[in-house]
């Protein structure tokens, strides 16, 4: 019976708010954002541990709850609650989308947090990546929708990467489970699944150097969508990495590379914050600060070959501690004066060549139109009865003719 | 069951002796041509059903007018080939017959009755005779009432048609009395039966066969010979058009196939394949060059008119097509049996439809037929179900028909043809499409309308179901077509 | 005739008989005729329930007429025949409905319901049939009958895109007149088997079969818009939404990849086509197709247009799913007839609304009608996230099964082609969503809504119908009776080496 109860609550977390945030529903209840957000609460505080088998959900998917999910469970309600807060400030005309968004986000990350198998993990993370992009296009200007495109451009590229490495995981292992994900990784294949997964969740989270989309959605998006920046997108991104890559299996090289990485990302973190210590980009710092370390730890745990089991317990809390630290700073400064954005990410000449890249293939498919010439209707020639009436009156011709094909039916008789 | 049901009758003799009579009695007394005129249509039908029941019964008939036995006397004879096309006939000459009963005005009735019922009298003669020179006789008849017909409108275009039709259909009957006289002298006898017997390969046999062939070709309107055929087919008033088209083409053509089964095929074999070759190649010529210039026309009729052109092409394309023993391939002669009947029943019934969009419209310029559709719905439907049919789409008769040829053709590797037809029929398609195209487009404003009756609409619409189911109903029908073309079923398939 | 036999000509009949009694009913007849609509698409959908149920449990439906000497007209519902049908009637009850609220008030309805009926009519008899004189038969049928639905709107515009489509499908269906009787005079059957029915020719016509393949998947092949037989698909949208949708998703181009299928499993076999050669020049076409489809799509400001272009590139994965040759990949390119189907449709029908309420035919007009139109952007919305292949929406499955195969049929290079379509789909879907959703609307905004609702109701619940379940066929995809699952079920039954 309480089975049953705690699996009707882990559905009821995802898909109530995904009702609640239609407007009609959301116009018509009483304390609606507090309402959306109270079955994931009870059920944070009534249930230590529950799991929900939906065998006939996508591939198979499942739900669970456990201590560690808690932990996350908890800084994404403590988050939430406060973007709505954030938002509840906002231009009365534009809240009525935010609260959406933010609700579509919010089933997003608790769905990615519950999940117990890749395919439900990637799911759940389309929900909250493009309700998040949704959050960063609503909130500001021009330099926020900036932010905005390069935050889908990284997302639909890790988003394809993560579908190919999901796809080689299928083809090499019949379950899909977080929990049994031990297969032997071998040679080439570990190197393609870890660098796929690796590149996906580094360009999701927005670790050095591929941050530009960070920094510039902190310092020009909309309150809570840079309140919910770090904890939603980012930890959820470390999340999948260390869901996606499981320790001893032989990453070493990955490991390594999160290393690099990692302090590669603190150190730029630190330099930067030196360099440019206005408080207006003092939360991108810490933010880039906060994935290079969690990054760096993350690589040390993979890359020694039985170090799991210690961190295991950890990881949680860390990730909800990194999620809720910045959160706290942009808390205390809410209002931040739009700064102007004078670095420019690095990839701003595919913008001035896709035009011209336009052009080219444009010019090409008329040059391929133009191969094939128009074929008009023949023109309806006035051939009238009478004209054809005069075409043919050779009498004597007819009789040739008659007479020709006369003899040669005979002849060939 | 017949002799329980039927009375054993004469029914050869009475299917030529009612319409002539009724051409006589309707000629005589003008205020009753109509009545007579329809009663005698519609009898035909009946007669034609007993006929039918008798020769299943029998196989061929054989009926020897006034007792006087073949060399002497007249011999009539029924088999499964006359009937084919004597159902096309009788068939299309319903449907005409009723059409035209509203198409004329009075005073045009009385002349168009007795004329209609001499030659669909002349027609049933043709196909029941069993002698050449009968045949000869019943051919100019039929040329001479159908002449009458395409003038009957009046007018300078009728006229000039007309008059360049009677030159080409006497030129055509002159050449093939040449060849009758040549075999005559040759053998002695012109009973179909006792020719069999008596023929022989040798100069006279060729030379007879080269003039009637040419004869009936320039008769049938065969390429290069059909150029009298688009003036006077879309000169005549819309019911002649269709009788011209559907039937008097046809009826030269039934005798170069009895000639060409009966007579000169089993008597030279292989050697006269080049014969058939030729025939194939103007078969091939006038398909393209048909469906090319039915394209080209600024207007219905004349669309349609040329359209038979390159129909007509398609039957002449079963004589290349050979058994291994150098016989007529008798599966390719059951699909150009197959494609007459269709052919006739869609092409009366694209005449009948495109002489209500004449009289609706008042004239027949295609990219002027606007607005037709929502007022003429039958009509337009009756024109689509019959272009599709003779453009060889199912699920109608005419796909049926060219399917079978095509598979003749492929079966004996005869990709010339096969490429003919498919192309044939793309262009097909596109001209009846050009026509339909236009059905659709919003009205212009002012039209002066003139009411089209209904009976005239339900006719045209009534012919092309019937060419539509002629394509569901094959499994019946074939049985009889393999009757007529050889003496075993066709074999379809190796 | 096999007992239950007469199941299949009631399916046909259902759409045939009203379709035919609508072409007499007077035009100003709106309730009689809708209820005749109606009553035909519910009573198709119950029998096509009934049928499924049969299959299910393993009854066989069967009809045998004789047509030919030797050839007979055969139509019989297997698992594989029933997806399409199921597909076709389900769709059909919807685009109904949708046509009654989209043509209403405009002339000529009983000439294009009875059209209607008889294109509905034809490709359930595509699907249905039994041999491949049938499949001929049904497939020229729907040629015709679509055509007047393409000039539906009597416009020159629509009178030359019903000239050009026809020019392209009769061409084609030369073509594949051609190739069938080449067939039948080498092999002397057309009856469609499991494993198809020419192995015993390899030895002596090889270089006949491979022709033949070619000549009959050219004649399926510009039904399914393969490049570069697609020219007819893009001009075709002048046509009303309702009948972009039918050809689109329900019937036409459908019919043309369920061709498809037909020939390389059910005439030539897999085993046979890996064989002669033809299958990886095949699946290579369909890689094209995708990708030139979408690049082309990239430039098309107006949105039918660009959803045509978008179906070309769709279509194929079908095809490219086929020929990959794999089972597996199969079951990705026949799920994707079924999602494709879904995913289409909502799109075509939210275009319809856009031009019917607030007049907008360009995406570049698209600023901001989302907040005008929340319902139906956000079926536009869920169903372009499908075509990009989002998890969980239907497309993502497809795409899955698709990989997976090739993966499995050791042709890597098609997850390259999927990977680049999708990013491409992203590329013109994104911005779509992006403009309606987020930017300011231009000028005065849009015409304001009618009585507090965005849209009428026949309009509004078709794409929102649609969008929940191409949203279910993805997320509810291992349900008993998914599409997936009974894609699965045909691989089981009908292609060896499947469990």
């Amino acid at each position: 019976m309480t089975e049953l109860l705690q699996g009707i609550g882990l559905w009821l977390i995802l898909a109530w708010p995904l009702l609640v945030a239609l407007p009609d529903v959301y116009r018509h209840l009483p304390q609606p954002w507090l309402l959306a957000l109270a079955p994931a609460a009870l059920l944070l505080i009534t249930t230590d541990a529950a799991t929900l088998d939906m065998p006939w959900i996508v591939f198979g998917s499942g739900l669970e709850l456990d201590s560690g999910r808690r932990w996350l469970l908890g800084m994404s309600l403590l988050l939430w609650l406060a973007a709505g807060r954030l938002a509840a400030r906002l231009d009365p005309l534009r809240q009525p989308a935010t609260f959406t968004l933010l609700l579509i986000t919010f089933s997003g990350q608790v769905g990615m947090i519950l999940a117990s198998e890749p395919v439900g993990f990637l799911c759940f993370s389309t929900l909250l990546g493009y309700g998040f992009f949704g959050l960063l296009v609503q909130g500001g200007g021009a330099g926020a929708r900036r932010a905005a495109r390069l935050y889908i451009a990284a997302l639909i590229l890790a988003d394809l990467l993560l579908f190919e490495a999901l796809l080689l995981a299928a083809y090499l292992q019949e379950a899909q489970r977080f929990a049994g994900f031990d297969h032997r990784l071998e040679g080439e294949t570990a190197a393609l699944y870890s660098g796929l997964v690796l590149l996906a969740f580094l360009l999701k989270a927005g670790i050095w150097p591929l941050h530009a989309w960070v920094t510039a959605a902190l310092r020009t998006a909309a309150p809570p969508a840079r309140l919910l920046l770090m904890g939603g997108p980012v930890v959820m991104a470390l999340l999948g990495l260390w869901r996606w890559l499981p320790a001893g299996q032989g990453l070493e090289i990955a490991g390594q590379v999160c290393r690099a990485l990692g302090a590669a990302a603190l150190i730029y973190a630190l330099l930067q914050a030196l360099r440019r210590p206005q408080p207006a980009r003092r939360p991108g710092w810490l933010v880039l600060a906060l994935g290079g370390a969690l990054l760096l730890g993350f690589g040390q745990v993979l890359a020694a070959a039985h170090g799991w089991e210690g961190a295991a317990g950890l990881v949680p809390a860390l990730l909800a501690l990194a999620g809720l630290l910045p959160a706290l700073l942009l808390w205390r400064q809410p209002a931040t004066p739009a700064a102007t954005l004078e670095d420019e990410p690095p990839w701003t000449w595919l913008a001035r060549v896709q035009p011209r890249l336009g052009r080219l293939h444009r010019r090409l498919l008329d040059g391929l139109a133009h191969l094939r010439p128009p074929r008009p209707l023949p023109p309806v020639t006035a051939s009238s009865l009478a004209g054809s009436g005069t075409r043919v009156t050779r009498w004597p011709w007819v009789i040739m003719a008659l007479a020709l094909l006369g003899l040669v039916l005979g002849l060939l008789a | 069951m017949s002799p329980v049901l039927l009375p054993d009758l004469p029914w050869e003799a009475l299917l030529i002796l009612l319409p002539l009579t009724g051409a006589a009695a309707g000629a005589l007394w003008p205020p009753a041509a109509r009545a007579i005129g329809l009663l005698t249509t519609a009898g035909g039908l009946l007669l034609l059903a007993g006929l039918g029941t008798a020769v299943a019964d029998a196989q061929t008939l054989r009926h020897a007018v006034g007792g006087w036995g073949a060399p002497l006397g007249i011999e009539l004879r029924a088999d499964a080939l006359s009937l084919v096309f004597l159902t096309a006939t009788a068939l299309v000459g319903l449907g005409v017959a009723v059409y035209a009963d509203s198409y004329f005005e009075r005073s045009q009735a009385r002349g168009f009755w007795p004329l209609w019922l001499f030659l669909l009298g002349a027609l049933n003669a043709l196909f029941l005779s069993a002698d050449l020179f009968n045949l000869y006789v019943t051919l100019e008849l039929m040329g001479l009432a159908a002449v009458a017909l395409t003038a009957f409108s009046g007018g300078r275009a009728a006229l000039s048609g007309a008059m360049r039709y009677l030159l080409a259909t006497l030129l055509g009957s002159l050449v093939y009395l040449l060849g009758v006289a040549l075999l005559y002298h040759a053998t002695g006898t012109l009973d179909f039966s006792l020719l069999t017997q008596r023929l022989e390969a040798g100069p006279a046999a060729r030379t007879a066969l080269g003039l009637m062939g040419a004869g009936l070709a320039l008769k049938t309107a065969l390429f290069p010979f059909h150029f009298w055929l688009p003036p006077a087919h879309s000169s005549a008033p819309a019911p002649v058009s269709a009788l011209l088209s559907a039937l008097v083409v046809k009826a030269s053509f039934y005798i170069l196939v009895r000639l060409w089964l009966e007579l000169f095929a089993p008597l030279s074999g292989l050697e006269g394949a080049g014969t058939g070759e030729v025939l194939g190649w103007l078969g091939m010529a006038a398909i393209l060059w048909g469906s090319w210039q039915a394209l080209r026309q600024p207007r219905v009729k004349l669309l349609v008119a040329y359209s038979t052109v390159a129909q007509i092409g398609y039957l002449f394309l079963a004589f290349p097509l050979l058994t291994a023993a150098g016989l007529p391939d008798p599966a390719a002669w059951r699909a150009v049996l197959w494609l007459v009947l269709a052919h006739a029943l869609a092409k009366a019934a694209m005449f009948l439809a495109a002489g209500n969009l004449l009289r609706f419209g008042g004239h027949d310029r295609i990219p002027d037929l606007d607005c037709v559709a929502q007022r003429l719905p039958l009509t337009v439907a009756a024109f689509a179900l019959a272009g599709i049919s003779i453009a060889g789409l199912p699920p109608t008769g005419g796909f049926i028909g060219k399917w079978l040829l095509l598979e003749a053709a492929l079966l004996q590797g005869r990709w010339d043809l096969v490429a003919v037809m498919l192309l044939g029929g793309l262009l097909a398609a596109g001209y009846v499409f050009k026509v339909v195209g236009h059905f659709f487009t919003p009205a212009a404003a002012g039209h002066a309308a003139r009411p089209v009756p209904a009976a005239m609409e339900w006719t045209a619409l009534t012919l092309a179901i019937l060419a539509l189911l002629l394509g569901l109903a094959p499994a019946w029908l074939l049985p009889w077509l393999d009757l007529a073309v050889g003496p075993g079923p066709a074999e379809a398939v190796p | 005739m096999s007992p239950g036999s007469w199941i299949l000509l009631a399916v046909l009949a259902s759409s045939l008989l009203p379709g035919l009694v609508i072409f007499a009913i007077a035009e100003r007849r709106v309730a009689l005729r809708t209820g005749l609509n109606l009553l035909g698409a519910v009573s198709k959908l119950l029998l096509v329930g009934w049928m499924l149920w049969g299959v299910a449990h393993g009854h066989a439906f069967e009809l045998r007429l004789a047509l030919l000497p030797g050839l007979d007209f055969v139509l019989r519902a297997g698992p594989l025949a029933l997806l399409f049908v199921t597909l076709s009637s389900a769709l059909w009850l919807l685009t109904t409905l949708y046509a009654i609220g989209y043509l209403e008030g405009s002339p000529h309805r009983s000439r294009f319901f009875g059209f209607f009926s008889l294109c509905v009519t034809a490709s359930v008899g595509v699907a249905l049939a039994g041999n491949l004189l049938t499949f001929l038969l049904f497939y020229e049928l729907l040629t015709l009958s679509t055509y007047p639905l393409v000039v539906h709107r009597g416009t020159e515009a629509a009178r030359r895109a019903g000239q050009s489509y026809l020019a392209y499908t009769l061409t084609g269906g030369a073509l594949l007149l051609a190739g069938t009787l080449w067939l039948y005079s080498l092999a002397g059957t057309l009856e469609f088997t499991a494993t198809g029915f020419v192995h015993g020719l390899v030895d002596d016509h090889r270089g006949a079969l491979i022709l033949i393949f070619w000549l009959l998947i050219a004649g399926v092949g510009v039904k399914a818009a393969l490049v570069p037989l697609h020219g007819w698909l893009p001009q075709a949208m002048v046509a009303p939404a309702p009948v972009s949708a039918l050809l689109h998703a329900v019937a036409v181009v459908k019919a043309g990849a369920f061709g498809i299928v037909r020939i390389v499993y059910e005439v030539y076999g897999v085993e046979l086509a890996a064989d002669l050669g033809v299958a990886l020049p095949l699946a290579a076409l369909a890689a094209i197709t995708i990708l030139y489809g979408s690049l082309r799509a990239l430039y098309q400001d107006d949105l039918k247009r660009r959803l045509a272009f978008s179906t070309v590139s769709q279509v194929s994965y079908i095809a490219l799913g086929v020929a990959i040759a794999g089972p597996i990949a199969t079951i990705g390119g026949l799920v994707h007839l079924v999602h494709q189907g879904l995913m289409k449709i909502t799109l075509f029908f939210c275009a319809g609304n856009l031009a019917e309420t607030v007049h907008i035919h360009r995406i570049s007009e698209m600023d901001g009608v989302g907040r005008r139109m929340p319902w139906t952007m956000g079926a536009f919305t869920l169903a372009a996230f499908g075509m990009i292949g989002l998890p969980p929406v239907a497309g993502f499955v497809s795409k899955w099964y698709l990989g997976l195969g090739a993966m499995q049929a050791g042709q890597d290079w098609v997850v390259l082609v999927l990977a680049g379509s999708s990013l491409l789909n992203a590329a013109y879907f994104l911005p779509i969503l992006h403009r309606a959703w987020f930017r300011a609307p231009a000028g005065n905004g849009f015409a304001p809504a009618v009585g507090g609702r965005e849209t009428g109701w026949l309009l509004l619940w078709p794409p929102v119908i649609t969008a929940a379940m191409s949203l279910g066929a993805g997320l509810l995809a291992f349900i008993p009776f998914s599409p997936l699952e009974w894609v699965q079920f045909i691989a089981r039954q009908e292609f060896i080496g499947y469990d």
